[in-house]
């Protein structure tokens, strides 16, 4: 290798060692903090290697509230959401990105617009027709909640991912006829896996995360998700349960880790363009 | 959908011949696009088509609480434009959103720029780099809250170990600093949502122009000007737009950790509507209030898409 | 053969009778009512020589109810009640002795602190009747009240024989009381103090307790320290909660209240934006000039971790942080001598000891409740004043409202702040319960806040909270002549 190369090589290296210490940092700090005493949590000068650490934080979190239910409803209702906004969204995408027809642009931007108000205001009328639906407190409130909402990030998302694949692409498939379905599965789908698992894991992420309609449409453990139950831990005498919060802050992150780490190999290309000539 | 004029490339949408259709029954054909729409659009017109009609009917009414709710015309627009409270939340917003959207995006670019080059570990690091977004949110902030609170502060203890600072900034009392502080949580959260969006963008990118131009002569930065920026547009624009419509909703790490203070420096447009909706419940006024946010993103994403790039019928 | 048989049937009659007092007596004798022992910890029962009950057995309405009684009429009665986030482990250690006692089941949810107020006001406005029993801040108790949302509670009352004497009047009058009903049951009972470790004092040659403000600023200035000598100062005259909003309001209150200012004036004009006002607040902010920095974007949460943390020899805060400080496990200062007093006067002509009453919570049960009755039973179990004691020295941080409670000798031993906290509530102030509070709070809080981090001069700040007040409270609609005169600021005259 000659010495320029090597040295962005190194630079490169350089860089993302310093972004990876940047990312992890917190997400340590998190999980430190959960088995802290809570002397040394407040401490200055900080305290970076506890000399005692304690697993009662997580019993409590675990044994003495609903955390085990949380972690059901919000798994349940992040996989739902998630697999009807990609079901329902990507034909709506394939249609905006191969198709010319009258409205396609200000259907787009409909969709778009469905983004641009705030949640805050429209979380009573919806806290309302979910009351008369009888929905509330149950996981069809929020899945039609996140369905709607993480649809219109499917279908833009999607759109533009489709549109990356040329066309002579797709039309080398459609010797005889316009068989579009075909095309689609054989030579769309693979092409376009990076962006569709790009686009599963954001879904999962949002729907997963998600507090406002969480907190507004759900009560009980039959229906609250992580990121509500986990600030049961925040207010009255203590402040903020530092321990039991960052426990479920950190078994909250591992299983939409877990599913971003299976499915990530796909978010390379995964068929070479040069495959199908 | 947003259609973009690529250098050597074909647009690339089927012309309607592929839809014109032979005898009575091919005629559906031409409602085909349509029929694949229906289902999303059904699903976002039912969740939000009565919510968004309700609140714009709301913002002409008054509703004080407790009491019975009038109607007011535009009595609540007329407060809100002479409202400081709102201006200094749309200041804000600008301030802290635009900054934190500009530095996710060069970040989130960079890494998936890097990443995109044959790189050891490469799919180790991809993963690591998505995992901020996947904590939940309150939680996020309440740790970057510890780790700035001034005494006992991670950030300060390195900044001052880089020989960034001397002394213990004042991250909540200061203006600045307390923007910034909300800054970098930000940044460090949401540039995930960044980095995965154009990494898959750049894998999805056909080869064949890139080697083409390799072999016409043409070095990296003139690859990646001509070729790559233009495949990227649709993508980097539709990144852009989501982010920033998100950034304006940003409003976890301003409760968990400043209350909008100090003074009101860090107080968002979207802080600013759950102090005024959700504490003091005036309904009209939170109404009215979003509806000028909504026209005021609705003109401004209208713009970036039209003028920006060359939109085709 | 009649007269065997009406000679055996007198027999079973009187031994059926006599079998079932027994066992009446038994199920009285055996029924497990709240023991401090089941709750607290081994080793504070013995460190605060806790006996077997706080208070006496005719001032705790639990063990003079009749359970059987109780429970036959009420057995498999399910009732929803709602608490505000971590409020939840009071209520929880309970129900299951509750349902055992009653046969009343309870169904408890927990709602985060940040969108409670919303949230509740959604249930009752859409009228779901998801709930029978619900906390709230005290403050909200117009709020809830005035619009009908609210149980009144005085048949209640009476028909269990609630000693309504029992409760401290002050906050009778102010968390339970609204437009001279019951509508609520003290719940977490609050009061402001000041903590002070006399442990540095004494280092530095003060005594105390200061009982000025200004004798408090100057010993803040003495006690502003280097300890180790690296040229960083370690720990602060004083500290409290002065974060924007509600926090600056609060602790806003306190100081105003001390310096002769009030919130309102008798006909609700704003009360603050005057002389007594402003040196009040210069006070304040002068006093933030020797507090760790930050402090002017403290909430609860982070002056508490301050405080425990040792950064301050004096706070101006809540009685639980005073009791933790004492603590062990969570308390850097927990060996030295740290002591607790009634908040300090201001300067001036109208100077007075005055503290404020803010937050604290309640109980009520919802007016469109499905089983209202058993809801004030649980909200009376939960409330007597035995119960009260237990969940509070079993480190809940919730606190009682009782005079038994309070003047409970064991409970006095079990928490060091009480005799302070007793001192300070005849002269306490309160807000209005009137339904605009959050907006009143939210407001004035802001504009001190904007004064004390330098955005704003202090007569900007006081003109455009009194301009924000008056438009406020013209528009509610309390100018109109005929309106009731605001109550004076001082709970006790109410």
């Amino acid at each position: 290798m000659n010495p320029k190369r090597q040295g962005t090589q190194v630079l490169i290296y350089a860089v993302l060692i310093v972004a990876v210490i940047v990312v992890i940092f917190p997400l340590w700090w998190t999980f430190l903090t959960s088995i802290k005493m809570r002397l040394d949590i407040y401490h200055d000068p900080p305290i970076y290697i506890p000399h005692k650490v304690t697993l009662d934080f997580w019993k409590l979190a675990w044994f003495t509230r609903s955390t085990k239910e949380w972690y059901r409803n919000t798994a349940g209702i992040s996989a739902i959401s998630t697999i009807l906004s990609l079901l329902i969204g990507m034909p709506a995408a394939y249609s905006l990105a191969r198709f010319r027809f009258p409205g396609r642009k200000d259907l787009a931007f409909y969709i778009l617009s469905t983004r641009m108000f705030p949640p805050i205001t429209i979380s009573i009328p919806i806290f309302q027709t979910m009351q008369r639906l009888g929905f509330l407190d149950t996981w069809y409130a929020l899945i039609v909640v996140y369905t709607a909402f993480n649809l219109s990030l499917v279908v833009l998302v999607l759109s533009a991912y489709f549109k990356e694949i040329p066309r002579e692409t797709e039309e080398s498939a459609l010797v005889d006829g316009c068989s579009t379905l075909g095309s689609f599965f054989r030579i769309t789908l693979p092409l376009s896996m990076p962006g569709i698992v790009a686009v599963a894991i954001l879904c999962i992420i949002f729907s997963w995360n998600e507090f406002l309609f969480a907190v507004l449409l759900t009560n009980s453990p039959v229906a609250k998700t992580l990121p509500v139950g986990a600030t049961e831990f925040i207010g009255g005498e203590e402040g903020v349960m530092w321990g039991p919060l960052c426990f479920v802050g950190t078994i909250s992150v591992l299983p939409i880790l877990a599913f971003a780490l299976l499915i990530q190999k796909h978010l390379v290309r995964g068929l070479t363009f040069g495959a199908i000539h | 959908m947003f259609d973009v004029r690529r250098e050597g490339v074909e647009k690339d949408t089927f012309s309607p011949a592929c839809l014109k259709t032979k005898g009575s029954f091919m005629k559906l054909k031409r409602f085909y696009p349509y029929f694949l729409l229906a289902p999303t659009l059904i699903i976002l017109l039912g969740v939000t088509l009565y919510p968004f009609i309700y609140s714009v009917r709301l913002s002409f009414f008054s509703v004080p609480f407790g009491r019975i709710r009038y109607f007011a015309g535009l009595e609540n627009y007329a407060e809100l434009l002479q409202d400081p409270f709102f201006w200094n939340g749309i200041k804000n917003t600008g301030i802290i959103g635009g900054s934190a959207l500009a530095l996710e995006f060069f970040i989130g670019f960079t890494l998936a720029l890097l990443l995109s080059r044959k790189i050891k570990l490469r799919s180790l690091f991809r993963a690591i780099f998505i995992i901020p977004m996947m904590l939940i949110p309150v939680v996020t902030a309440l740790i970057w809250r510890l780790m700035f609170f001034p005494g006992g502060s991670v950030v300060s203890d390195a900044m001052r170990h880089l020989r960034l600072v001397t002394g213990d900034p004042n991250w909540i009392g200061q203006p600045t600093l307390a923007r910034l502080m909300l800054i970098v949580m930000d940044v460090w959260a949401w540039t995930p949502f960044v980095f995965i969006i154009l990494l898959a963008g750049l894998q999805g990118l056909p080869p064949e122009p890139l080697e083409a131009a390799e072999v016409d002569g043409a070095n990296a930065l003139q690859r990646f000007v001509h070729i790559t920026l233009p495949l990227l547009k649709p993508i980097i624009v539709i990144a852009l737009l989501l982010r920033g419509m998100d950034v304006i909703k940003f409003f976890d790490a301003i409760y968990a950790v400043t209350g909008g203070g100090p003074g009101s420096s860090t107080e968002t447009i979207s802080f600013y509507l759950y102090r005024i909706g959700f504490k003091s419940f005036k309904m009209g006024y939170t109404s009215a209030m979003s509806v000028i946010v909504f026209v005021i993103v609705f003109v401004l994403a209208n713009y970036l898409l039209r003028k920006g790039f060359i939109i085709e019928e | 053969m009649k007269r065997k048989l009406s000679k055996w049937g007198g027999r079973a009659v009187v031994m059926a009778l006599a079998i079932s007092f027994i066992l009446t007596v038994a199920s009285v004798a055996f029924a497990k009512f709240p023991k401090p022992a089941d709750f607290i910890d081994a080793k504070y029962i013995k460190e605060y020589a806790i006996p077997e009950y706080f208070v006496p057995d005719d001032k705790d309405w639990v063990r003079q109810q009749d359970w059987p009684a109780i429970k036959a009429k009420f057995a498999g009665t399910v009732i929803r009640h709602a608490s505000e986030g971590v409020d939840i482990a009071a209520p929880l250690m309970f129900k299951d002795m509750f349902e055992e006692l009653s046969g009343i089941k309870v169904e408890i949810t927990g709602i985060p602190a940040d969108v409670f107020f919303e949230k509740l006001m959604m249930e009752f406005l859409s009228g779901t009747r998801r709930y029978d029993a619900v906390e709230f801040y005290a403050e909200w108790l117009g709020c809830y009240a005035e619009p009908g949302f609210l149980y009144e509670l005085s048949d209640f009352l009476k028909k269990w024989k609630v000693d309504i004497a029992d409760f401290h009047p002050v906050y009778w009058k102010s968390y339970s009381l609204w437009d001279g009903k019951p509508y609520a049951f003290a719940y977490d009972a609050d009061c402001h103090l000041l903590h002070w470790r006399k442990t540095l004092y004494d280092k530095a040659g003060l005594a105390g307790p200061p009982k000025t403000y200004d004798e408090v600023l100057a010993n803040a200035k003495k006690l502003t320290m280097d300890t180790d000598g690296d040229g960083k100062i370690d720990i602060y005259g004083f500290g409290m909660p002065a974060g924007r909003g509600m926090w600056s309001f609060y602790y806003g209150q306190d100081i105003l209240g001390a310096y002769g200012a009030t919130l309102f004036t008798s006909d609700w004009r704003p009360g603050f934006n005057n002389p007594e006002g402003k040196a009040a607040l210069k006070m304040f902010k002068e006093l933030t000039e020797y507090s760790p920095p930050g402090v002017t974007g403290w909430n609860y949460a982070m002056c508490r971790e301050a405080w425990l943390a040792g950064k301050m020899a004096q706070v101006m805060q809540w009685q639980c942080v005073g009791k933790q400080a004492h603590l062990a496990e969570m308390s850097r200062i927990w060996a030295e001598d740290v002591r607790h007093d009634v908040l300090p006067k201001g300067s001036g002509p109208k100077a007075k000891v005055a503290p404020a009453l803010a937050a604290g919570s309640a109980l009520g049960v919802t007016a469109d409740a499905k089983n209202p009755e058993a809801a004030f039973l649980w909200l009376s179990f939960l409330n007597s004043a035995e119960t009260q004691c237990i969940y509070s020295a079993a480190g809940t941080g919730v606190e009682p409202s009782h005079i038994s409670s309070l003047t409970s000798p064991a409970f006095q031993r079990a928490n060091p702040t009480v005799k302070a906290w007793l001192a300070s509530l005849p002269v306490a102030t309160a807000i209005p319960r009137i339904p605009e509070v959050n907006d009143l709070q939210i407001s004035l809080g802001i504009a001190i806040n904007e004064y004390l981090t330098g955005a704003m001069s202090l007569d900007n700040a006081l003109v455009g909270a009194e301009k924000y007040w008056d438009r406020l409270m013209k528009k509610a609609g309390y100018y109109k002549p005929g309106v009731k005169p605001a109550p004076p600021f001082v709970v006790a005259d109410w």
